[in-house]
């Protein structure tokens, strides 16, 4: 090594022991960032996915965006992903259909949350009165989204 | 080597040439390659390298974890009903308010005056012994999980509500709870 390449070298060194420092730092401060949050979203999280009511949001075409699992359950499908995409309609008994469309419609004009009673059918076709509280609230990506709590109100 | 192609090396070096410039040690060209490095530099680089990749992959989780909380903390606080999370003695350590206030129009109180409050304040004399069994109930797991009881809100006005709980067990950080649905059913 020349002394041009020693001088090359000691600066370099100098140099990456100052930034590998600095990213030390920054790599701690990242990690105990990273560490709470994930503690705070996973409690927010099962708040949500281990709700005592079923919870869903939908689309203002209808389709199931987000699902807890008591939703699922009360749906009578134990695996989620199969009930996100699908229309909410779907389950819900024939004769109530309309009810809920005229609902699901009006509900778009007014302010603040609303309820109706109608009857629900799981997978396997049986059915259950349920209670369906409900709110339009504007997401992140600004695109409306139907709030929608599910309580099983037969016996 | 294969590190001399990697983008964060290849900014380093500009980076290098620059403060090079700068202090003028020396009239540096812009072949790098041909110097020879000792092995100390060559691994502080390395370790350089991957460091700031690895800081990069944890700002870009970091993103992501923030937007997933900021999601699942608005579907709590906005779900269109009363939301209340107990400890096994029966306080409240948990509950939602942000669209509706439905927890303060249920309890005709503010939040923070609720939390770690016995839910049992809350009933109506009439049903505190409902209530009781109703709690003993969710602990145990049994099959009833709903139940009407008389509410009492803070300036002590009664309302007929609708109470479905379930019991969770402990996992991660939470301690084991009981959750509790509440509709205010006086207006059906």
């Amino acid at each position: 090594m020349n002394n041009k390449e020693n001088e090359i070298n000691d600066f370099i060194k100098e140099l990456e022991v100052e930034c590998v420092k600095e990213l030390e730092i920054q790599h701690k401060d990242l990690m105990k960032i990273c560490t709470e949050l994930e503690e705070s979203r996973d409690y927010y999280a099962g708040l949500f996915e281990l709700a005592p009511m079923g919870y869903v949001t939908l689309s203002t075409n209808d389709t199931i965006v987000e699902i807890n699992s008591m939703a699922a359950k009360l749906l009578g499908q134990s695996e989620l992903w199969k009930l996100r995409n699908r229309h909410f309609t779907k389950y819900i008994e024939r004769s109530d259909k309309m009810l809920w469309n005229h609902r699901f419609i009006s509900s778009k004009k007014q302010i603040g949350k609303q309820h109706c009673q109608l009857m629900l059918q799981r997978a396997d076709g049986t059915m259950f009165k349920a209670r369906l509280d409900y709110v339009w609230v504007e997401a992140e990506n600004k695109l409306p989204l139907l709030h929608v709590t599910i309580l099983n109100i037969g016996v | 080597m294969s590190y001399k192609t990697h983008p964060r090396y290849l900014h380093l070096k500009e980076q290098l040439q620059e403060r090079m410039a700068e202090k003028m040690i020396t009239k540096f060209d812009d072949t790098l390659e041909n110097y020879h490095f000792d092995e100390l530099t060559l691994e502080l680089e390395v370790h350089r390298i991957e460091l700031e990749i690895q800081n990069e992959n944890l700002r870009l989780a970091e993103e992501e974890l923030e937007k997933s909380r900021t999601r699942y903390a608005m579907l709590y606080d906005i779900a269109p009903v009363s939301y209340i999370t107990l400890n096994i003695e029966g306080f409240i350590t948990e509950i939602n308010t942000e669209i509706n206030f439905a927890s303060l129009f249920l309890f005709g109180v503010e939040r923070d005056e609720l939390m770690a409050k016995s839910f049992a304040d809350f009933v109506a004399t009439e049903s505190v012994e409902s209530w009781n069994n109703y709690f003993t109930e969710i602990k145990e797991n049994t099959s009833k999980k709903q139940c009407n009881l008389i509410l009492k809100r803070a300036d002590n006005v009664l309302f007929p509500a609708h109470l479905h709980g379930i019991f969770s067990e402990s996992y991660k950080q939470t301690a084991s709870c009981v959750r509790l649905a509440i509709i205010d059913i006086s207006v059906d």
